[in-house]
């Protein structure tokens, strides 16, 4: 049994850093054309925003200025001087009407292209990390898999590559575009007026401190009241399953105590992000109110109009530049922030995706075989089936040995059973012989040679592999056996599913083959989604059936038409069975029967059983906890029926 | 819900309603502001007293003139220009504090909503029938008790607030402005409508498309689990460049819908920005018009834009909200559907002294979408003390018995009597009380083991618990944990074995003491010497006590006083061990071969 590790979530850490960042660039590199394009767009958002409008005003304010407006007729005889970036324009009212509306136009589509590709990088990065991180996954050796829970990969997949995703670009594209703001506006600002300019920028550091300062106790704080939320789901999943026992206990009173408390500290917790929360927006506003008290005080110390601006146009510039400036500054806080707290995800990520797979070909082997996404079938020599193992033995972990020199023969076209406890060691004996692992000492021959002289598509091409619970993929019945053979035809299928005598009962159903399994193949009963499994294993032909605790899981109902397919599929082919339940196997050539990493017994059903050793020991304890009807027929077939003398 | 904090809403939007007019207020002084300074330029300077208030613009009206009476005349402040500078810190620290105040209420009263609704749906599914909720997917539930209610605590809190704002900010800003001049105030609102109805409708389609990325996110989501799943098979079957291609289907899938909806959703921001963008330029132009007509000041037209920009965004976010009004709609009925379920009545009943004399006459129980008897005309007496065997094959009915006694199910026709009173008179909770039954697939909370012993009688000593655990045989178990009794179990503690478990559930049960005990198999869970051993020491502990015992092994059934062979919920053979290995039938069958193979 794999030694699984209780896996460490690892501490997320508060420093940025830019190189966790930097593996993450090249998902957006890759798309350099559309990068530019983004930046033009947002450039000309920002200069339409930061430095267009307020000088439109600023501009049209101006014109009232020592009122010369009087000497105008109609208003359309009006010149209106515009400063935008430091450039003086004159519009007639009529051109200016023009000039605000083309601009609308113009922002609009600039707009559209900005979030568009915003977006579009958006998914580019999250499929492309999952994509990556998939493909990874593909390749990973078994012990990965022992060690990592598979809860964890798919958050990885799920929620980080979408995170990352999105702070990417709703974060780190943005950076630029809030960037761009705050120079068209810095510049705008000081082409008005350089000691206003000053007195406002005199305040962002401090924006920058408050806001980053909040977001990070938020995020925290958020972070622990999520917590106790989720730890409320679990509570209430949990108690919605006991609800038998709750019932029969008669302490409903006692468990909605229970979910008082909990749901208490949920809303306690909430409520204290909510209370630094609602102080984040008021305190931004104060310090804003501030800034423009200040620049009231100050405007009538100087003397600031220039030929274009009048004072008061100033006086409406600057009481607007205040905003302006605060808020691209407490959005580069802002994500900051974000940032930082992405960044554990990023790293979690690419964990994955830059793990070495530990089981790899040789070259040479890679090179005459083809690697496990590109077979050379054509060099694959034919499997008989004769499989030695070499005084193999085997540890998961360095200093702990499950498998002690194992030394056995077995013959092509024999059936072969491996019995014993949880732990005996007969899983990784089937891990070692289908290539999930490699022994650590001796080594396992097939057909007379090693078998890390053969690719591991070679080995596994020839395997029939049937595991405990039998699994159904999502698609039709067809698909899900062709799962063994991908290019099989439809004769090939029918045959397949004649041999375990799962036709009948398909061709009764209403779209038959046709048939679309959802929910793990819900509407199936457990036995006959495993005589799927066996009609996917046979399809492949193989020279090696390796049927792994298949009938464990089986109710003992259907146990008896699994038995029946078992025998009919065992047929000329080398058989390995592991079992944990004792029932399914009276009927191999040989049954080897292991304890603590050692074969202890050699030898069939009924010699073992008159053996009076370990193996009937382990059938006898089974025989007690089966139900009355199982008890009456394992009886009738495997005592009197095998001509047992007990 | 709502009802409960009635009060603090109505505060709660009276804040809100003072913090848009102090926000309203405080952007309406830099009109004033702006009129004085353009007077003082005409008059000769920045600085310059004013002396009347005719000087000040073309649009003075009742809002101008009181706010200028209040603070000081207009003498007075024209020469302190200083004092606006005060008056607007004065009023942001106002609007700050009500601001504060009233996101603290909201954050207050929309967690206790959710909680008081997180305990209102629980305590009622908890009380649900059996037959209920054993129907009901747990999935279901759960989804409900979760999103649904987030859903809804979302609309309550936020949602309503924003539609409640923008309503405040919209009537505001529109009665300031058509004080000062109606015409502006007219233009200054006239593209809203549009705005909200273009919205209203883009937005829910803009959802539909959302919606079906989100699918097909979840079917990327699915595949993934499928994988990760299927790990040993894909191996085993070299099936990796298949797996990558099949991936690739779905990641195509998304791309295209995410696409489809992004493509829109920045179409909708890139087309209502369009109307945000107009109704600013046309308060802008027309403004310039009216002020060059001497119709309102520079003042005014400076005011009315930075309205327009406080009113246009929440507008097209309130678009948003209402057309998602169906959501929280569907989540409202969804949890109405369960709060609608009638409960089980445990608390109304007799609560008399129950002794184990129990007599079963002509029992009979269906299921109620069966017409198929799961019990049938099942009838025999069991006198204070003994212990009833229970054996049969699957299904034939020996754990809906017990689950009768118990009233998880309630018989459907004939009389089940205990000390001489009907069983279905009798109050549920004292009657699980006395009858205690151990279920066949025991349920052990995350709690430590003593907390799981004793939560059903919650002022247990430490050493009834060890009474109660030594005689399921689990006390050394327990005390060979590295934390003892304080060991946690369950989905984040220690994994007990199932026979383990079993017998921490038996110490849970026998902690309450009951009058009748029923084991549902949860003996037969265990090797035959444990079960010998509790067997033994429940008797010598308890003489008086009735117990149940369902099981298939001879052993266990054959020292009982009365022993039942069920088959198809009849009884098929009754009576002492002796009678029944005298006669043919499948006690008889079973205790050759149970001989045989000892």
């Amino acid at each position: 049994m794999p030694v699984t590790s209780v896996f460490k979530e690892e501490e997320i850490q508060s420093k940025f850093s830019m190189v966790v960042w930097a593996k993450t660039f090249k998902y957006v590199f890759i798309k350099w054309p559309l990068l530019i394009l983004l930046f033009v767009t947002m450039m000309f958002t920002s200069f339409y925003d930061a430095s267009f409008i307020p000088s439109m005003n600023a501009g049209l304010i101006s014109a009232f200025d020592g009122g010369q407006l009087t000497n105008f007729e109609s208003i359309f005889d009006v010149i209106l001087n515009v400063k935008i970036l430091g450039i003086d324009l004159s519009f007639s009212f009529l051109n200016y009407i023009i000039f605000y509306v083309v601009m609308i136009i113009l922002r609009s589509v600039a707009i559209f292209l900005t979030f568009f590709t915003m977006n579009y990088f958006e998914m580019i990065i999250m499929t492309g990390l999952r994509r990556d991180a998939y493909k990874r996954i593909q390749e990973l050796s078994f012990s990965y898999f022992d060690r990592t829970p598979s809860g964890w990969l798919i958050a990885r997949l799920q929620n980080d590559a979408a995170n990352i995703g999105d702070v990417l670009s709703n974060s780190v594209l943005r950076i630029f575009w809030i960037a761009t703001e705050l120079v068209f506006t810095l510049i705008t600002m000081f082409s008005y007026s350089w000691i206003l300019s000053l007195i406002i920028l005199a305040t962002t550091p401090l924006i920058f401190f408050i806001v980053l300062f909040f977001q990070k106790v938020i995020l925290k704080l958020s972070r622990i009241a999520r917590t106790a939320y989720s730890e409320f789901v679990r509570w209430l999943a949990e108690s919605i399953s006991g609800n038998k026992t709750i019932k029969s206990l008669a302490i409903e009173e006692t468990i909605y105590k229970e979910c008082e408390e909990i749901s208490t500290d949920v809303c306690k917790k909430r409520f204290k992000t909510g209370k630094v929360n609602a102080f984040f927006n008021p305190s931004i506003n104060v310090l804003s109110a501030i800034t423009t008290a200040i620049i009231i005080i100050v405007f009538p110390m100087i003397n600031i109009s220039n030929e274009t601006t009048s004072t008061i146009a100033m006086m409406v510039l600057f009481l607007g530049f205040v905003g302006s400036i605060f808020n691209p500054i407490a959005q580069f806080a802002e994500i900051f922030a974000e940032l930082i707290s992405t960044q554990a995800n990023v790293e979690k990520l690419f964990m994955l995706i830059d793990t070495k797979p530990e089981l790899v070909d040789k070259p040479e082997v890679i090179e005459k075989y083809g690697s496990l996404f590109a077979n050379k079938k054509e060099s694959f020599e034919e499997m008989k089936g004769d499989i030695t193992f070499n005084h193999v033995s085997f540890s998961y972990k360095s200093d702990l040995e499950v498998l002690h020199d194992m030394n056995i023969h077995i013959t092509s076209g024999s059936s072969v059973a491996i019995v014993g406890e949880t732990g005996s060691g007969k899983s990784t004996t089937v891990n070692l012989l289908c290539r999930f692992y490699e022994p650590t000492k001796g080594e396992i021959l097939i057909d007379g040679v090693n078998y890390k002289n053969r690719s591991v598509g070679w080995l596994r091409s020839n395997i029939g592999y049937v595991q405990q619970t039998p699994f159904i993929f999502k698609g039709t019945i067809k698909d899900n056996i062709k799962y063994g053979k991908l290019d099989a035809t439809d004769e090939e299928v029918i045959n397949a599913c004649k041999v375990v005598d799962l036709h009948n009962f398909i061709i009764s159903l209403k779209d038959g083959y046709n048939t679309f399994l959802r929910d793990g193949g819900n509407e199936l009963s457990q036995g006959q989604k495993q005589l799927i499994s066996f009609a996917r294993a046979i399809i492949r032909n193989p020279k090696l059936l390796i049927l792994d605790e298949a009938t464990s899981s089986i109710d003992t109902e259907t146990e008896h038409v699994i038995q029946v397919a078992i025998s009919k599929v065992l047929k000329g082919r080398t058989s390995i069975m592991i079992a944990h339940r004792l029932s399914t196997i009276v009927d191999c050539d040989r049954i080897l029967v292991m304890k603590d990493g050692k074969i202890i017994e050699d030898g069939n059903h009924k010699t073992l059983m008159e053996n009076h050793g370990y193996y009937y020991e382990l059938y006898m304890n089974q025989f007690k906890d089966l139900n009355l009807e199982e008890q009456i027929r394992t009886f009738d077939e495997q005592i009197t029926g095998k001509d047992v003398n007990l | 819900m709502i009802k409960d904090c009635k009060f603090i809403y109505f505060f709660y939007f009276f804040l809100l309603f003072l913090s848009v007019l102090f926000t309203i207020t405080s952007s309406y002084l830099n009109k004033i502001l702006i009129d004085v300074l353009q007077a003082q330029e005409n008059l000769g300077g920045i600085g310059t007293p004013i002396k009347d208030l005719s000087l000040l613009g073309n649009d003075t009206n009742i809002l101008t003139t009181f706010f200028i009476t209040i603070f000081g005349g207009i003498e007075f402040l024209s020469s302190n220009l200083w004092m606006f500078a005060v008056l607007i810190i004065g009023f942001a620290l106002i609007a700050a504090a009500t601001i504060i105040t009233r996101m603290i209420m909201r954050s207050s009263f929309m967690n206790k909503m959710s909680k008081n609704l997180q305990l209102l749906l629980f305590s009622h599914i908890e009380r649900l029938p059996y037959s209920k909720i054993k129907g009901m997917k747990n999935g279901d539930i759960i989804q409900t008790c979760t999103r649904d209610e987030d859903i809804l605590r979302r609309f309550a809190g936020p949602d309503i607030a924003l539609i409640v704002y923008t309503f405040y900010i919209v009537l505001l800003s529109f009665i300031f402005l058509a004080i000062t001049n109606w015409m502006i105030a007219l233009v200054s609102v006239c593209v809203l409508p549009l705005m909200f109805i273009y919205s209203f409708f883009v937005i829910k389609e803009v959802r539909k498309r959302y919606r079906l990325t989100d699918d097909s996110e979840a079917n990327m989501t699915d595949k993934i689990e499928e994988n990760l799943a299927s790990v040993r098979l894909v191996k085993a079957f070299n099936n990796e460049t298949y797996e990558i291609n099949s991936f690739e289907k779905y990641i195509t899938d998304f791309r295209n819908k995410y696409l489809n909806w992004r493509k829109l959703s920045a179409f909708f921001f890139a087309s209502s920005d369009v109307f945000v963008f107009s109704q600013i330029a046309l308060t802008t132009i027309f403004g310039f018009v009216l002020c060059f007509n001497n119709e309102i000041s520079v003042g005014t037209l400076f005011v009315s834009f930075t309205f327009v920009n406080l009113m246009v965004w929440p507008v097209r976010d309130v678009a948003t909200v209402l057309s998602n009004l169906a959501r929280a709609n569907a989540s409202l009925d969804r949890i109405n559907l369960i709060l609608d379920e009638p409960l089980e009545d445990t608390e109304t009943g007799l609560t008399p002294k129950i002794k184990g004399n129990i007599e079963f006459n002509n029992v009979s129980f269906f299921f109620c979408d069966s017409n198929q008897a799961a019990i049938e005309n099942v009838s025999f007496s069991v006198k204070e003390g003994q212990t009833i065997a229970i054996m049969g094959k699957t299904g034939s009915g020996k754990s809906t018995l017990a689950y009768l006694l118990t009233r998880l199910y309630d018989y459907t026709s004939g009389s089940i009597k205990i000390n001489g009173v009907e069983l279905k008179e009798i109050q549920k909770t004292h009657l699980r009380r006395n009858i205690s039954i151990v279920l066949q697939d025991p349920f052990l909370f995350s709690k430590t083991i003593k907390d799981n012993i004793r939560i059903a009688k919650q002022d247990a000593n430490d050493k009834d618990i060890v009474l109660a655990t030594s005689i399921s045989q689990i006390h050394s178990n327990i005390l060979q944990f590295p934390n003892g009794y304080d060991t946690p179990v369950g989905e984040k503690g220690t994994t007990l074995s199932g026979g383990q478990k079993q017998r921490v559930a038996i110490a849970r049960t026998l902690l309450s003491d009951a009058p009748v005990l029923i084991f549902d198999d949860s003996l037969s869970a265990l090797d035959t010497e444990t079960d010998y051993n509790i067997r033994k020491a429940l008797k010598e502990k308890s003489r008086e006590r009735t117990t149940f015992i369902i099981t298939h092994r001879i052993a266990t059934a054959k020292d009982a006083d009365l022993i039942l062979v069920l088959d198809n919920g009849k009884i098929s053979e009754m009576g002492k061990h002796q009678d029944l290995i005298n006669q043919e039938g499948l006690y008889k069958n079973i205790y050759d071969i149970q001989t045989k193979m000892e």
